[in-house]
């Protein structure tokens, strides 16, 4: 697990230090991912130990959010006051999104895509 | 300090707590955790007049996990490296597409309805990553706390309803599972994607990330062309 954090952290720092230099929208959390991702890739190693720590830190990646989230308490006035921009934005757009994006998979990909593993109903 | 340590513990047993009902319930898509968690906070924090910026600042440590997290998402996309050597071209097509779509849909339904700037510039970002799409609110005269709030409603109903309609429309693969969960959804879509299986999650890692850059790109293009 500190391998994994050394490893996160060192990433981090280039992806973050990268963002300040070139000033380009991307911030610097996913420069570091696409670095991390160009390393792991360019330096062959055994880095299964690593991706298993990065597994079992990941799994509770929803938990991270839970603060951030709790902001709707604050700004409760305009979401009553836009509720219904709010809830076709986040309800019947992102339903929306999803069934014309698993229609052209449908589409282009045809049983491809409807003959998964059967792992997943 | 022993009040900021409280509200850590409070948010972290509560949402273990769940995540142990919810298995032993055989995983039920309205308990998921993150929901249960950030339903019960809100009503914590409510129900004892505790100010949200005091919770907020208790819980930073929480908050700035989503950094190296979101570093760590390299490591699924990694383990899949073979594969996606072999379909990154539909698979980057599906994203780009995907990220279109996903902005267009709510961006056009907010104009249409004549909502608030701040709402519109929410609708065309809402479906990325909160760190990127904090950086763009930032750019465009978004408030940033709409968007921390509607990328999170969409990430978690996005997470929710993706199951739903890819069973529907009878996508099996994980890797195109995947890729929905990421588009739509970021990183809470992300998470639940994990829970679902590790292709999966590692696709929608993978389709979170990209569609975050893709967006962040056409974002400028698109608020010229809704003339705001």
């Amino acid at each position: 697990m500190i391998r994994l954090f050394a490893v996160l952290f060192g990433f981090l720092a280039a992806g973050t230090w990268l963002a300040g230099l070139s000033g380009w929208p991307v911030p610097g959390t996913v420069i570091g991912l696409v670095l991390l991702l160009a390393a792991l890739i360019a330096v062959p190693g055994r880095w299964a130990g690593l991706c298993r720590s990065g597994d079992e830190f990941l799994r509770h990646l929803s938990l991270f959010y839970i603060p951030a989230g709790a902001g709707i308490v604050e700004r409760l006035t305009v979401v009553l006051h836009e509720w219904l921009a709010l809830l076709l934005i986040t309800v019947v757009a992102t339903v929306a999104a999803q069934l014309i994006i698993a229609l052209t998979m449908r589409l282009l990909l045809g049983r491809w895509a409807t003959g998964g593993d059967g792992q997943n109903g | 300090m022993a009040e900021n340590l409280f509200w850590l513990f409070a948010t972290c047993a509560i949402y273990a707590a769940w995540e142990r009902v919810w298995l032993g319930r055989g995983r039920p898509l309205w308990l998921v955790p993150p929901l249960a968690t950030m339903v019960t906070v809100v009503l914590v924090l409510l129900a004892g007049r505790v100010d949200y910026q005091r919770y907020f600042q208790a819980t930073q440590p929480i908050t700035f996990l989503l950094m190296p997290a979101t570093v760590a998402l390299a490591l699924p996309i990694f383990q899949q490296w073979r594969r996606l050597r072999v379909v990154w071209r539909p698979v980057v097509g599906l994203v780009v597409w995907g990220a279109l779509i996903s902005s267009l849909t709510a961006s056009i339904i907010t104009v249409v309805l004549g909502a608030e700037r701040t709402v519109v510039v929410a609708a065309t970002i809402k479906s990325i990553t909160t760190p990127i799409a904090l950086a763009e609110a930032e750019r465009f005269g978004g408030d940033p706390a709409i968007v921390a709030v509607v990328v999170f409603l969409v990430g978690m109903i996005g997470g929710i309803t993706a199951p739903l309609v890819l069973n529907v429309c009878q996508i099996r693969r994980p890797l195109l599972r995947g890729l929905v969960y990421g588009i739509t959804a970021h990183g809470l879509g992300t998470a639940m994607a994990m829970l679902e299986d590790e292709e999966c999650g590692a696709f929608a890692g993978l389709a979170m990330g990209l569609c975050g850059i893709v967006t962040a790109l056409f974002v400028p293009l698109l608020i010229g062309w809704l003339a705001l």
